[in-house]
């Protein structure tokens, strides 16, 4: 009897045993489950400062189970295909009691400001697998305690795929500045956010200073593409205008494209090239011409040419010349010219400048072949441009009395007082494009200077430049002189220019 | 025994015995057939793999085993034998929970083939709940024990 009872309580024990371990299963599961189905997320919150991306996804779940949930603790974290990290996410660690709502938030972190520039210029250009790691650890005391890892690929479309840039089209905006058209198109490969914002572009020329800059509005959907003309205003450096009006060059620019992405900048840089053909391309003043223009001045002929190389300027302008002596700069011929040619034609013309012959040193340009140096110096405009070319102008001058001699003295008796004489005179004019016309006179002098007669007025010329002028003195001289055998005569010429004194001494 | 004892004998033995074949057996072995149809074409496979890891692969031997032990059981309750069969059926018991939970910790290795090309290892500490599955076992274990003294302790039936 006593062991039958032994026997039933045993099987009662097992009976207990098998049902708790059964129904403790059940209840385990059964709350898992039902806890589950109370798992609610709430909208993302995004916030940005200095690079930094939190987004806050707010989460709440009650347990409906009939143990505790302790130690949840979610780590999780994003890497890009070169290891970089992108995201850092926690959830935890929480513990949720029996019957207990609990509202906490799962935190993602993407801090730009720890990935270096190529990963983010990669990150937004390039679609790539994403490798997204998680260790998850999770209790249920006292009968289950979970801990694990996984990754998995995550495929990451690049919001700003094929980033391409058309033909820039340029044109001139002002004197100083050029407005730079340039078609920009890319495709939004991410199937999660829109790229929205402003997109920056800074224009950097090759020593890296900002001479340029544009903006424009995006607002791309996922999986759409961008395409539009961006306007760009390039700031020319003055040193650089003049070259640009007169030579062809290759402009070399990058743009800085900073475009936003998910709360993030993200920076792009493309080159930018442009073949500038200048309006005035090959400008170039040509060797002068000097010609004959009145008695009092000659005309000095600049020959001018370019070729307009521009895809858009017209030029029409005047050119303006001025010559200045390069000696004393003193300004001394002015001319004009006026200019046009369209674009891909040619100009060439001459420019012709009035010169006065000049009067100061006279005395030494009537009789002696020399060289008169000037500075030529055109100037004109294009587009709102000026420009300068300064040229040096060499003018032979050959002397308009060159080789001036006076023959021997012929004295014959004329009255009681006065003898009269009579000299040949000759010179060449050496000028090769002035004439001289003018007189000659004076009066005459002994070895010891005292005066002792005149000259009679002579009109020379025309001499026209080349040309040989013979001629013959007159005069008297006092007869208490008239057997000396040799006389210096003081000579006034005469001429357009101005009045030059020489003294000759000649012989009897 | 008369023989309408011995027929209901005989059906609870085949009833029960097949029930625990069922599912101590034929479902732990089928257990992975029926998810990788639940899953689909897609994680079929990985699906299979992740539930054949759970499983251990002895398990539905030892399964049989236990419903052979449960059949023998019901049809030879209160002979000599039902005490040391339910001292095996304790001990068969035991290592069939064991093998269930894998000794109290089952680890699981996500295999390769499922989407986004997730991979990883999983660990579940059931330990605690493993032992209380051990209890009703080792009861049976006890029983057993005790009935086989106490069929030993009976005089022989004289002849």
């Amino acid at each position: 009897m006593r062991r039958s009872r032994v026997v039933l309580v045993l099987n009662v024990l097992i009976l207990i045993a098998a049902i708790s371990a059964l129904a403790m299963l059940a209840l385990i599961a059964l709350g898992g489950v039902s806890t589950a189905t109370t798992f609610t997320a709430g909208s993302p919150i995004s916030t940005t400062a200095n690079g930094v991306t939190t987004i806050s996804l707010p989460v709440t779940v009650t347990n409906r189970g009939y143990f505790a949930l302790s130690g949840i603790d979610v780590k999780m974290n994003v890497a890009d295909a070169a290891g970089n990290r992108l995201i850092n996410g926690t959830l935890g660690p929480l513990t949720i009691n029996p019957g207990q709502t609990s509202s906490f938030n799962a935190t993602l972190v993407l801090d730009t400001s720890k990935l270096s520039p190529t990963a983010l210029h990669d990150l937004a250009t390039t679609s790539q697998n994403l490798t997204v790691s998680a260790t998850l650890d999770a209790n249920e005391p006292p009968f289950i305690a979970v801990s694990g890892s996984v990754s998995a690929q995550l495929k990451w479309g690049a919001p700003v795929s094929g980033l391409t840039e058309g033909t820039p089209t340029f044109s001139q905006y002002n004197s100083t500045t050029i407005q730079v058209v340039v078609p920009v198109s890319f495709n939004n490969d991410n199937a999660y956010y829109t790229v929205s914002g402003n997109g920056k572009i800074a224009v950097m020329n090759s020593s890296g200073t900002q001479v340029g800059s544009g903006s424009v509005t995006l607002n791309v959907p996922p999986n759409t593409s961008f395409s539009q003309n961006v306007d760009l205003f390039v700031t020319l450096p003055q040193s650089q205008l003049q070259s640009l009006i007169t030579t062809d060059q290759t402009l070399s620019y990058t743009a800085v494209f900073s475009l936003p992405s998910g709360g993030s900048a993200f920076s792009i840089s493309q080159p930018i090239t442009y073949h500038w053909g200048a309006p005035l391309s090959g400008l170039t003043v040509g060797a002068p011409q000097v010609s004959p223009y009145n008695s009092t001045a000659f005309q000095v002929s600049v020959p001018v040419s370019f070729t307009d190389n521009s895809a858009t300027i017209a030029v029409s302008t005047n050119l303006n010349a001025e010559l200045f002596n390069s000696t004393s700069g003193a300004l001394v011929g002015t001319g004009t010219l006026a200019v046009q040619a369209a674009p891909g034609a040619s100009f060439s013309n001459a420019m012709i400048v009035y010169v006065k012959v000049p009067t100061s040193g006279l005395q030494t340009l009537l009789f002696n072949d020399v060289t008169l140096n000037y500075r030529a110096q055109v100037t004109g405009a294009s587009s709102g441009v000026s420009f300068t070319l300064t040229k040096s102008v060499a003018v032979s001058w050959g002397a308009p009395v060159k080789s001036l001699a006076v023959g021997t003295v012929t004295v014959a008796p004329d009255n009681a007082t006065y003898s009269a004489i009579s000299a040949p005179i000759t010179f060449t004019d050496g000028s090769s494009f002035l004439t001289v016309s003018g007189t000659a006179s004076g009066y005459i002098t002994d070895s010891l200077g005292n005066n002792v007669g005149t000259i009679s007025q002579l009109t020379i010329g025309p001499v026209t430049p080349g040309t040989a002028f013979p001629g013959t003195l007159s005069g008297f001289v006092a007869n208490s002189a008239a057997g000396n055998t040799s006389f210096v005569l003081h000579l006034t010429i005469q001429t357009a220019w101005g009045t030059v004194t020489t003294e000759v001494t000649v012989s009897a | 025994m008369s023989g309408g004892k011995l027929a209901l004998r005989v059906v609870l033995a085949v009833v029960f015995g097949s029930l625990a074949a069922l599912f101590l057996a034929y479902l732990p072995s089928a257990a992975g057939s029926f998810a990788k149809q639940a899953a689909g074409t897609a994680n079929a496979a990985a699906v299979e793999s992740i539930v054949n890891a759970l499983i251990n692969p002895s398990l539905p031997a030892v399964g049989a085993v236990v419903a052979a032990l449960v059949f023998l059981g019901f049809l030879l309750r209160g002979t000599k034998v039902y005490g040391p069969i339910l001292m095996v059926l304790g001990l068969a018991l035991l290592a069939y929970v064991y093998l269930a939970f894998q000794g109290g910790t089952i680890g699981l290795t996500i295999p390769q083939g499922l989407q986004y090309a997730a991979s990883g290892s999983v660990s579940i500490g059931v330990s605690t709940l493993m032992l209380l599955f051990m209890v009703a076992p080792l009861l049976t274990l006890v029983k057993g024990l005790v009935l086989t003294v106490m069929k030993s302790g009976e005089s022989p039936p004289v002849a």
